[in-house]
């Protein structure tokens, strides 16, 4: 296991550089760069620094998502795979190299926007705190995984690019049709906004259930994590089949 | 008689450099700010991100200056056979809220479960356990340096029950810069800031007899840590999810609560040192025939 995750490690540097570089840069563009700009008289809204820096963590996890697609890909070759199903280490161990890949560069994230939060926060001159919902996403990203990797690893990472087509294009068309029919009044400003969310989340009615909805979810997505793994391990030998190499 | 002196001259340099590079910014802090609910320039918050990771800078530095290398560092997951104990360090002390929760109730004259619901207790319950498994990197600079690398250490000079009350008293006053300033029981209490004091190393005997335990189980830091995580995230979420409408939350006492919490999980560290010694006793036993 040590030896294939330092073969993982090594082989996807790039990939690796890329997910980081994607997010120092749009960290920065959007955490530090409108504050340094307008200067810290101008924008002294603390919804709004809340709402920047949520923005961020979900992109970084996006630039995840959607690079973390090159792990699977750079293994695509059949003789690869056969010989790693016949060595002690087997097609189990190869599939679990990824999938703790991907839990190593989600906690990366996760410690980077923790970091950057606390840097940000200064040229924010303000406290945002939305550590919590980074971790909320971590757990977002695990349970979007956990539907992706085993259709790479059984139809290639082509299949699992449609995967991801399909949820974006089911996201995209949700947004489309709220945007179409839905109340737009709550983003008429960035405080109307903010304070609708806040006083949803603190409402006596439905903060409980949404606590024990979020609570419940982590677990379900650790575990439909770990299910995944299971299938993935089944699939593995049948997708090295419809390997191109 | 070498190796000794040697280990306390690695211990003493642990020791000077976690405290050192933990106590400057939060004694700045202190002076800058006043009391901890003052703590909110992020400017100066920055600084106290070095403070939490003390511990693991002073191992880093340690190791390199005493040339000792990275051999049982306690670094790896050890997840194989060890599942159980993973899924304690996530539980373990949640549980250990209840009575406090239940004491409470019956302080107040209210049966023990009166603020009981499911969508409250689960919701708050599956939350901050979840929530604290991936936030465990905030408290592995922590136990990399406390159950990583000082508690083996005194265990080798001083036994195991001397590494329970001297390294939870070393712990213990490492936070001292922020108990004489209301972090951990406010200000309003009898016998500030010194009975404070006197308590958070009373709790991190405590704590940390559990956590050396769970370190020495799995040979790796990370349940330890990870149990940390749920203690610092919980904070008496779960307990006071527990508490009956009467009980005005705003109005606890943060030193008394504590102080009945710190009475159970006393109990709790005598359990886990004799747990610790039981098993030190079972592994010396082959070694000795």
């Amino acid at each position: 296991m040590k030896g294939l995750l330092y073969k993982e490690l090594v082989q996807n540097k790039t990939v690796l550089w890329s997910v980081g570089l994607c997010c120092v840069f749009s960290s920065f563009f959007l955490g530090i760069m409108p504050f340094l700009l307008d200067g810290e008289e101008s924008i002294e809204n603390d919804s709004y620094s809340v709402i920047m820096m949520l923005f961020v963590t979900i992109l970084d996890y996006f630039f995840l998502l959607c690079l973390q697609g090159n792990f699977f890909q750079n293994d695509e070759r059949k003789k690869w795979a056969y010989f790693v199903a016949s060595s002690p280490e087997t097609s189990a161990g190869q599939v679990r190299s990824k999938y703790f890949l991907v839990i190593l560069c989600d906690m990366g994230v996760l410690i980077w926007t923790y970091f950057f939060e606390n840097i940000a926060n200064v040229f924010q001159n303000t406290l945002t705190g939305t550590i919590s919902i980074s971790a909320i996403m971590f757990f977002f990203h695990l349970f979007l995984s956990a539907f992706d990797i085993p259709f790479m690893v059984r139809f290639g990472t082509k299949g699992g690019n449609m995967v991801h087509t399909v949820m974006f294009v089911l996201l995209a068309a949700f947004c489309g049709i709220y945007l179409l029919f839905g109340d737009l009044s709550v983003f008429g400003s960035f405080d109307a906004f903010y304070e609708k969310i806040m006083n949803f989340l603190n409402s006596e009615n439905t903060s409980d259930w949404i606590y024990f909805g979020i609570g419940l979810f982590m677990w379900i997505a650790m575990g439909l994590y770990y299910l995944s793994y299971q299938l993935s391990c089944k699939f593995y030998l049948k997708g090295a089949e419809h390997y191109a190499r | 008689m070498q190796d000794k002196k040697q280990e306390w001259q690695r211990v003493g340099i642990y020791f000077l450099l976690s405290y050192a590079i933990a106590y400057l910014p939060e004694i700045f802090l202190g002076w800058k700010m006043g009391n901890y609910e003052n703590w909110n320039d992020p400017k100066l918050m920055v600084w106290f991100l070095f403070a939490t990771f003390s511990p693991a800078i002073a191992v880093v530095l340690t190791r390199t200056i005493t040339g000792e290398g990275w051999k049982d560092s306690l670094l790896h997951l050890n997840l194989k056979g060890n599942l159980k104990y993973y899924v304690l360090s996530v539980f373990f002390l949640i549980a250990f809220e209840l009575p406090r929760g239940i004491t409470a109730n019956l302080m107040a004259g209210e049966t023990p479960f009166a603020g009981f619901t499911v969508p409250k207790f689960f919701g708050i319950l599956l939350l901050t356990a979840g929530m604290s498994i991936p936030l465990a990197f905030v408290n592995f600079g922590e136990e990399l340096g406390w159950r990583g690398y000082l508690y083996p250490k005194l265990e080798k000079l001083i036994g195991v029950p001397g590494t329970v009350i001297l390294g939870g008293i070393i712990w213990g006053l490492w936070h001292a810069p922020l108990t004489v300033k209301g972090h951990n029981f406010g200000t309003d209490y009898p016998g500030f800031p010194y009975l404070g004091l006197l308590l958070m190393s009373l709790f991190c005997i405590s704590l940390g007899a559990f956590l050396m335990w769970l370190t020495k189980k799995t040979n790796s830091v990370y349940p330890a840590s990870i149990a940390h995580s749920v203690n610092n995230n919980s904070a008496g979420l779960v307990a006071y999810s527990l508490f009956s409408e009467k009980i005005d939350k705003d109005s606890i006492n943060l030193f008394q609560q504590s102080a009945v919490m710190i009475g159970y999980m006393l109990i709790l560290a005598i359990i886990f040192t004799l747990l610790i010694l039981k098993d030190s006793k079972k592994q010396n036993i082959p070694a000795e025939t």
